[in-house]
């Protein structure tokens, strides 16, 4: 009786020692397997790209010359917005301001002039999308280089003359020199093109306008 | 003069926000693991390679320009590197660098939208700028400022429309805008009777948007206005309509 309770004892134990530590060693394995799955708790940097400071709006003022048909050579302040998209293309917008001189016609007639004052006045705006053509570096010594494009340059836009609003189409081309990263020094050929009417017929006008300017990544 | 403080008011909005996301903090050491990270003299690929850093070199991330980024190895030489090279290279703590770029997702959680588009008001060509803010996903609101010039006369047109767009994870999202504002037109001054006209607006329009690259998106639209015009000598208001492409960038 005795040797038969001690045997189902033992077995039992057996049994319940085998079935713990089968237990135990599984658990082992998930502690384990949990320590892999936790270990690489590292301290999260929180590092990304907006971070990083971006230099991709210019703020520009240009100074310069319009070429007014028919009203002669004036001079032209503008205000340029550049967003560059990426290293080739960059959008622009443009206010400009101008006025237009005396006709030739006034000029030899004396006579009553063709506009007031107030009509003479020019301001304009446009919208443009721009091309780094060529972009490169300017080597002034041996030790000095300075970063360049050459750049193409389209747009549309209204132009104020003669107390009327003027459709205007825009093309020319501009070249860009980065004193630093920041600050870049720019001149720029542009031709607008609008209708005219101040002589009774209506007639398309070519406008050159060359401007020197300095702009302001930011 | 008017579109003048717009413009300004624009690049202060888009200052604040420039300098809101780039914090004062201490640059972080990166770990490079390709090969060797190509220096470039400028931000673009035109620019000549003049330096190599090799894997396993420290570098410091200076700025940003478009895609590519300004770095400084160890021993103080400082380049672009393109974007592509960037990601791969290690954070201190082992991890590859992410890249938070403006997506896709990006655009759908925007907040801010300024933009530009042209095209046609009844037969004059017309542009107008528009600064836009989302109140959710699907629903902002717009304020537009446009100007159409035509053969005899030219108008101003004020606006501030609802914007519910219904899809904004489609890549090309539609859209449904109802608005009220003001037109003002103005004769040519080479006609007879120069007097303006004021009258109110209302418009309703359909469109879509798709990003494109970055923080920029293409915009389609088409609008019906009805200009409030009817008075005694005139029984009838005015229905013009209006198609008009553009860019905008959101942030």
């Amino acid at each position: 009786m005795e040797s038969w309770f001690r045997n189902l004892f033992l077995s039992s134990l057996i049994l319940c020692c085998s079935f713990f530590s089968t237990l135990a060693l599984s658990a082992d394995d998930e502690d384990t397997q949990n320590n892999v799955l936790i270990q690489p708790e590292v301290e999260r940097q929180l590092f990304n790209e907006a971070q990083i400071g971006g230099n991709d709006f210019e703020v520009l003022f240009f100074a310069g010359f319009l070429s007014l048909e028919d009203f002669g050579v004036n001079p032209l302040l503008a205000f340029k917005l550049n967003y560059h998209v990426n290293e080739k293309i960059f959008v622009q917008l443009t206010m400009a301001q101008s006025e237009g001189g005396e006709t030739s016609y006034e000029t030899i007639t004396q006579g009553a002039p063709l506009l007031t004052e107030d009509e003479r006045e020019l301001q304009s705006y446009s919208i443009n999308i721009g091309y780094n053509l060529l972009p490169g570096e300017a080597f002034l010594s041996d030790q000095t280089t300075f970063n360049t494009a050459f750049y193409l340059i389209a747009g549309i836009g209204n132009t104020e003359f003669a107390g009327s609003d003027r459709f205007t189409f825009n093309y020319g081309g501009g070249y860009r020199f980065l004193l630093s990263d920041e600050i870049s020094i720019n001149t720029e050929f542009r031709n607008n093109v609008f209708d005219m009417d101040v002589f009774g017929v209506v007639k398309k006008t070519n406008n050159l306008e060359f401007t020197v300017g300095a702009g302001w990544f930011f | 003069m008017k579109a003048f403080y717009l413009l300004l008011s624009v690049i202060v909005l888009l200052f604040k926000t420039q300098a809101a996301i780039a914090q004062t903090e201490q640059p972080v050491p990166l770990t490079i693991t390709d090969p060797f990270i190509e220096l470039h003299t400028g931000p673009g690929s035109a620019y000549p390679v003049f330096y190599v850093v090799d894997r396993g070199s420290k570098i410091v991330v200076l700025k940003r320009k478009t895609s590519w980024y300004k770095i400084q190895a160890e021993n103080g030489k400082a380049g672009w590197a393109s974007k592509l090279q960037m990601q791969q290279t290690l954070l201190p703590s082992g991890q590859t660098l992410k890249f938070v770029e403006q997506d896709q997702n990006a655009f759908v959680q925007r907040q801010w939208e300024v933009g530009a588009s042209t095209g046609e008001l009844e037969k004059a060509q017309t542009l107008s700028i528009y600064a836009g803010y989302a109140f959710t996903r699907n629903i902002s609101s717009e304020f537009t400022l446009g100007h159409s010039v035509g053969n005899v006369s030219s108008s101003d047109l004020y606006k501030v429309n609802l914007l519910m767009q219904p899809f904004p994870e489609w890549n090309y999202s539609p859209f449904f805008t109802l608005g009220l504002g003001s037109i003002q037109v103005k004769p040519n001054a080479t006609l007879i009777e120069p007097a303006d006209k004021n009258n109110a607006v209302s418009q309703i329009g359909i469109g879509f948007k798709t990003y494109l690259t970055r923080r920029f998106i293409l915009r389609v639209e088409f609008n019906e206005y009805v200009i409030f015009s009817a008075n005694n000598d005139k029984d009838e208001n005015e229905d013009i309509s209006e198609w008009k492409v553009g860019f905008a960038i959101f942030f």
